[in-house]
């Protein structure tokens, strides 16, 4: 499981209201958003991007390796 | 922004940014009975240039016309009572700052001047602990467009890194906005920096910060370093 302090978390608010959520490993470079639902919970949103982040960066370092 | 200049003058004023990209604001008293004096002037200094002034002033130099070259790009209107509007260029002003000084000229004794309250500085939250575990390392206010990556135009951005935010919003907000937005962005960042966010938030989407920002605001006023704090620790944030 990936530390949480060393991801870098981008919250961009859009002008049209919209919210962006993006996660950067500054170690690799991966990086990975996603445009957040208005309707849903942000936790909830974003525990579910970290699991897929934390598998593309798994996967990112195993090609490395 | 809006802020109230007290000085020496038997009237407060509201100054009101109408533009902040060309620095045009309006001037207007705060007692609807009261008028700007016919012979005020206010003129909008940065702090590049406001010690020069000062410096003017303190001397008892006659109004500084080459001042008001350099500053004033124009006077657009200018009304004998209830409101002044001027406006200021922004030659050799460092227009990233967030500081402002309001020096309010009266033309018959030239040596008036008051400092503007500015309600929101932006630099007073660097720095400082938010919520016991969190802190704001940068606030940038920017006159350029933001941009996402995919070039998508945004009004601000915050940057979390560990328990470090770094926040980057659009100049030009009013007070108001700009307060509002800080409270949502500190309790949005802080609940996505926790790895384990109170129950209070859980369940909090987008409209739900915003609505919790606007309570913050109505409740305990101005965005400043206490009042976040008092947001964050009526949410449940303690520290981790």
């Amino acid at each position: 499981m990936v530390d949480q302090d060393k991801i870098q978390f981008d919250l961009v608010k859009l002008l049209n209201g919209e919210r962006i959520l993006r996660l950067t490993d500054p170690r690799t470079g991966l990086s990975l958003e996603k445009k957040l639902k208005p309707a849903e919970a942000v936790v909830r949103q974003k525990d579910l991007l970290l699991q897929v982040f934390e598998a593309a960066l798994a996967r990112a370092e195993l090609t490395d390796a | 922004m809006i802020g109230v200049v007290p000085g020496r003058h038997d009237v407060d004023f509201n100054v009101r940014w109408k533009d902040a990209h060309d620095l045009l604001c309006l001037v207007e008293t705060k007692n609807p009975a009261a008028a700007v004096p016919a012979t005020s002037a206010v003129v909008i200094a940065l702090p590049v240039i406001a010690a020069d002034l000062k410096h003017h002033l303190q001397s008892r130099h006659p109004f500084p016309e080459v001042f008001a070259h350099e500053l004033l790009d124009g006077l657009l209107g200018f009304h004998p009572s209830k409101c002044a509007v001027m406006r200021a260029d922004r030659q050799g002003a460092d227009f990233a700052s967030s500081r402002w000084t309001i020096f309010l000229f009266d033309f018959e004794s030239r040596d008036h001047q008051s400092d503007l309250t500015v309600v929101i500085d932006t630099d007073s939250f660097l720095n400082q602990q938010l919520g016991g575990a969190f802190f704001i390392a940068e606030i940038q206010l920017t006159q350029e467009p933001l941009e996402d990556a995919l070039g998508r135009e945004a009004v601000a951005q915050t940057r979390i890194t560990g328990r470090e935010f770094r926040l980057t919003i659009r100049s030009g907000l009013p007070d108001d906005e700009l307060s509002i937005t800080l409270y949502h962005e500190i309790l949005e960042a802080a609940t996505v920096a926790s790895s384990h966010p109170p129950e209070s938030v859980l369940d909090l989407n987008e409209a739900g910060f915003e609505a919790a920002a606007h309570r913050a605001h109505q409740t305990w006023g101005q965005a400043s370093v206490e009042n976040l704090n008092r947001m964050l620790q009526f949410y449940g944030f303690r520290g981790e």
